[in-house]
């Protein structure tokens, strides 16, 4: 029991240390939520029509 | 607009661009609180430098690095003839890579996000899915001012027999094309394997007799253009002036500038002799190139006026290049682009 505890716990602390749950809590947490978007986005500023190949 | 910027959760599962995070390739602060802590140092178009994808498609970034849609050397080949050794060197250094350079599609441009035009674009293409091709949503953006909407119609006019047949632009132009070859090819026309009507419709092999004999008495002679293009295209003027541009609809067949012998449909480009005033150059050399070029009209139809009457070219010459349908000012090099269609005997 003590070794299953002590694993359990190494591999969480390097779970912890990758990118893997980081990706959980971070960018796709607030991208994958299209309410969250909606209150964030800000429309941008028009400068102008001037791109583009035509 | 807003839904440009959410990603497919079932994405992020199954694609394996995702295996090694967002940071990857957007860098930023993953663990930041908040959208501006979380945003410091991000990358919003990581695909701009071309070895964010070439980690794992190196090929084709090393080829797309010398392709012309990457490149837009076209642009600048193509005006390079009017300046002189100096200008050149003020062009580069003050316009190209501020201004026309700003026309470079990046990978994400056709595969990730549409490309913003004016500022504005609708976002992630299929919600951040790698996409082979959606050409509404990236050729329709770039090219939307003209071959776009002449193809589909809305330029007013019939639409393109090709897009009526449920035919997109990767139908004639293969990848390859866009990707490149690792040839830095000077121009579009110089590119191997470009689309070529005769590539589907083989001469010899018309259906209608008249249509074989037409085919035979004008080869070499008119392009597929030439009689093809179905209604007048947009014509654009005054453009890059800073008053703004004033396109008009004209159909105007000349002489092609590159071969000086094939008749084919003209478009009017935006290039006056102001147009790069504001940056100190007055074009020298002006007049070594017409303001009209050769534009494989998007605008196709089997039956039109000129396919149905001889008399519309060979009589009535309309859509013809003249002096007086000229643009005032416009370069001398027109005059050697008119062309006086022989009349015929019946």
């Amino acid at each position: 029991m003590k070794i299953i505890v002590v694993l359990s716990s190494f591999i969480f602390l390097f779970l912890l240390s990758t990118d893997v749950l980081a990706n959980a809590s971070s960018c796709v947490q607030c991208h994958t939520n299209e309410v969250l978007m909606k209150s964030l986005h800000k429309p941008p500023v028009i400068t102008g029509g001037e791109e583009g190949e035509g | 607009m807003y839904k440009g910027y959410v990603v497919d959760t079932a994405l992020i599962a199954k694609d394996r661009h995702f295996r090694m995070g967002c940071r990857l390739c957007h860098k930023g602060n993953e663990k930041g609180q908040g959208k501006e802590a979380a945003h410091k140092g991000m990358i919003k178009r990581p695909s701009d430098s071309l070895r964010t994808c070439g980690m794992c498609h190196k090929q084709i970034a090393d080829n797309y690095s010398k392709s012309l849609h990457y490149t837009t050397a076209g642009q600048r080949n193509g005006v390079m003839p009017r300046f002189s050794k100096d200008e050149l060197k003020t062009f580069d250094a003050k316009v190209f890579e501020q201004s026309c350079r700003s026309c470079h599609a990046s990978c994400g441009d056709c595969h990730v996000k549409a490309p913003a035009v004016g500022g504005i674009s609708v976002g992630l293409i299929q919600k951040h899915k790698f996409v082979k091709k959606d050409e509404g949503k990236t050729c329709a953006f770039c090219h939307g001012g003209r071959v776009y909407p002449e193809y589909t119609g809305e330029y007013g006019g019939s639409p393109d027999v090709h897009y009526q047949k449920g035919m997109t632009c990767m139908e004639c132009h293969k990848k390859t094309e866009f990707h490149g070859d690792g040839t830095a090819y000077a121009t579009k026309q110089a590119v191997k394997d470009r689309p070529s009507c005769r590539n589907c419709h083989k001469l010899g092999q018309e259906a209608k007799l008249t249509a074989r004999i037409s085919h035979q008495r004008h080869q070499g002679k008119v392009s597929c253009y030439g009689c093809h293009t179905a209604t007048p295209y947009r014509q654009c003027q005054d453009c890059h002036l800073g008053k703004g541009a004033a396109a008009r609809p004209a159909l105007i067949l000349g002489l092609n500038p590159r071969d000086k012998k094939t008749l084919t449909t003209l478009r009017l480009i935006p290039t006056v002799r102001e147009t790069f005033v504001k940056a100190g150059i007055k074009m020298e050399n002006f007049d070594a190139l017409p303001n009209y070029w050769d534009s494989p009209v998007h605008n196709i139809r089997k039956r039109t006026d000129r396919t149905r009457s001889c008399d519309v070219c060979h009589v009535e010459k309309a859509g013809f290049l003249g002096m007086d349908t000229m643009i005032r000012g416009g370069s001398k090099a027109n005059q050697g682009l008119i062309m006086t269609p022989k009349p015929i005997h019946k």
